[in-house]
């Protein structure tokens, strides 16, 4: 079932809410079993059209942030708002609501090695409810936008991880999200082809797209020169507007 | 409309690419479902002979030869007003001697008794027929009350042998009822436990699709959902098998079980095509519904939405 536009994410009814960011995370703590800190008393502000880096070492929390965003976890103190929707205590068969307008990119592709690259970006369209004529329309452009018009009909095992990793971005792109979180999605790329995936990700969020992109990589923080925050051990440590990579 | 279409076509897609896995579960659940069928049959058969036995129940009422007809036909009305007699049939006195002379054979020994005797010695009878197999007891106390002692020659001896004849055919199929319940019951739940198990090693092989699912938005009904159409396949699949087998084989066993039951009226195999359209439903109906019933455990239990 799909949450009104209304009231989800992203609401065009703005209401009481506060619609100036896209993500807002207030005094956010997330602690996993025996006392290991995801994150402690973080907040942040992300708001439309920003594109922002999250980085940190290994165990610093930029995944926690990442995954609480899409509801995959649940905070244990503070608030989450996602596009004006208080997801602090979303309710489970709300998720695949949110989820429908937040892009999401991992860097292990999660790709279906069954289905075409067609049949990949489809499946999103499909498991929401779009019609066949839509999808038929929607996936070509979606391949189009991320280049790779001409192997629509290949499987993801006939083209390179750079490529892969270009139809997840197709792929997350396929409900129109105004937000896209983007998880090390150039973890599992050579330079080249994480430039590219890059490089992509700028051009949707030129479009208008919040892009929050996790990653451990300096080289690609550096040359973004775009908003970074520093996550260490749970904490936000650093919040540059147009920063670089500090550890 | 869209999403149930999609829901159909991934469960069919489940089935076909699984397909060695869900071969071997119909099949499992084929065999379950026609031994069950087997079982439930052997009931059927045992309730129609018992049927067919009670049916053949009467009580034979001997009137002595000096007996009016007046006097007959009010102990005949008598006994229909009870509440337990179904029926009672009037044999006049010459109707007797004609069934007594048909069953000696036209004997000569008995035409040359009767011519001897000058006049018919048997008395009109009545057959009575009660609408329950214990309806019985009642009319033979009845008849064997002091009010016809004097006309009434003999009652209900023929009647406490059938009577014992039943008793033991009714424990018997009382016996198979409760054997029949156990067996069913396991049946069931082998094919329950082998869905339950194909529904869960395709959850495991389905698991990075679920997860993408899951990640890319899909509802838990729309996650769910195509496992619950492959079970209904198997069911599906599955009693459709167990009737085509199920009726070729009783045609080849028919004149086994006509032989059996020479003489009464239990026709297995004309039954069998009479309800054929209700056995097929009654098949689908258990095994589909057994197929989902597992699934959902299955997914309950293995798979996490």
């Amino acid at each position: 079932m799909r949450r009104p536009l209304s009231t989800g994410p992203f609401a065009t009814t703005v209401g009481n809410r506060d619609e100036s960011t896209v993500v807002t995370f207030q005094h956010v703590t997330k602690i996993y079993q025996k006392k290991n800190v995801g994150l402690e008393d973080v907040s942040i502000h992300i708001e439309p059209g920003e594109f922002v880096s999250v980085v940190g070492q290994s165990g610093s929390g930029k995944t926690t942030l990442a995954k609480l965003i899409i509801a995959e976890e649940r905070v244990d103190k503070g608030r989450i708002i996602i596009g004006g929707w208080d997801i602090t205590h979303i309710k489970h068969h709300e998720v695949p609501t949110l989820r429908r307008q937040i892009g999401v990119v991992f860097q292990d592709f999660k790709l279906l090695p069954k289905k075409s690259l067609f049949e990949n970006v489809a499946f999103a369209l499909e498991v929401a409810g779009q019609s066949t004529r839509s999808i038929r329309t929607v996936v070509p452009q979606l391949l189009k936008i991320v280049g790779l018009e001409q192997k629509i009909d290949r499987y993801p095992d006939q083209v390179s991880g750079g490529e892969q990793q270009r139809v997840v971005i197709a792929r997350a792109l396929a409900h129109r999200p105004k937000l896209l979180v983007a998880d090390e999605p150039t973890g599992n790329l050579d330079t080249i082809n994480a430039q590219e995936i890059i490089s992509l990700l700028k051009k949707i969020n030129e479009f208008g797209t919040t892009v929050v992109l996790v990653t451990h990589n300096r080289e690609i923080v550096n040359m973004l020169r775009k908003r970074v925050i520093t996550l260490d051990h749970g904490h936000v440590i650093a919040d540059q507007r147009s920063g670089k990579y500090l550890l | 409309m869209v999403t149930l279409g999609r829901m159909i076509v991934f469960g069919v897609q489940t089935f076909w690419r699984n397909i060695w896995l869900s071969l071997v579960t119909v099949l499992i659940v084929t065999l379950n479902l026609f031994l069950m069928s087997v079982v439930l049959g052997l009931n059927v058969v045992g309730q129609q002979t018992l049927t067919a036995v009670k049916e053949r129940v009467n009580l034979s009422v001997y009137f002595t030869a000096t007996t009016s007809e007046d006097r007959v036909e009010t102990v005949r009305q008598e006994l229909l007003a009870r509440p337990e007699v179904e029926s009672v049939d009037l044999i006049s006195r010459a109707e007797r001697l004609e069934l007594l002379r048909r069953s000696q054979g036209q004997s000569n020994l008995i035409n040359a008794a009767i011519e001897a005797l000058g006049e018919n010695p048997l008395g009109a009878g009545l057959i009575v027929t009660a609408k329950t197999l214990d309806g019985y007891n009642a009319i033979a106390r009845f008849l064997q009350s002091d009010r016809y002692e004097t006309i009434i020659e003999d009652t209900g001896r023929e009647f406490e042998t059938n009577q014992t004849v039943i008793n033991r055919l009714t424990l018997i199929v009382g016996r198979i009822q409760g054997a029949s319940l156990w067996l069913t019951l396991l049946f069931g739940l082998i094919a329950v436990l082998m869905v339950f198990n194909a529904i869960r090693v395709t959850i495991y092989a389905h698991r990075e699709e679920i997860g993408i699912m899951k990640l890319v938005g899909a509802s838990d009904a729309f996650v769910r959902g195509p496992f619950v159409v492959t079970s209904l396949l198997y069911g599906l699949l599955a009693s459709l098998f167990t009737t085509i087998i199920f009726v070729p084989i009783l045609t080849i066993t028919n004149p086994f079980f006509s032989q059996f039951f020479a003489g009464y009226d239990v026709n297995i195999l004309g039954y069998v095509q009479q309800h054929l359209w209700q056995i097929l439903g009654l098949e689908v109906v258990v095994g589909c519904g057994l197929s989902v019933l597992s699934s959902l455990f299955a997914i309950g239990r293995y798979l996490r939405v």
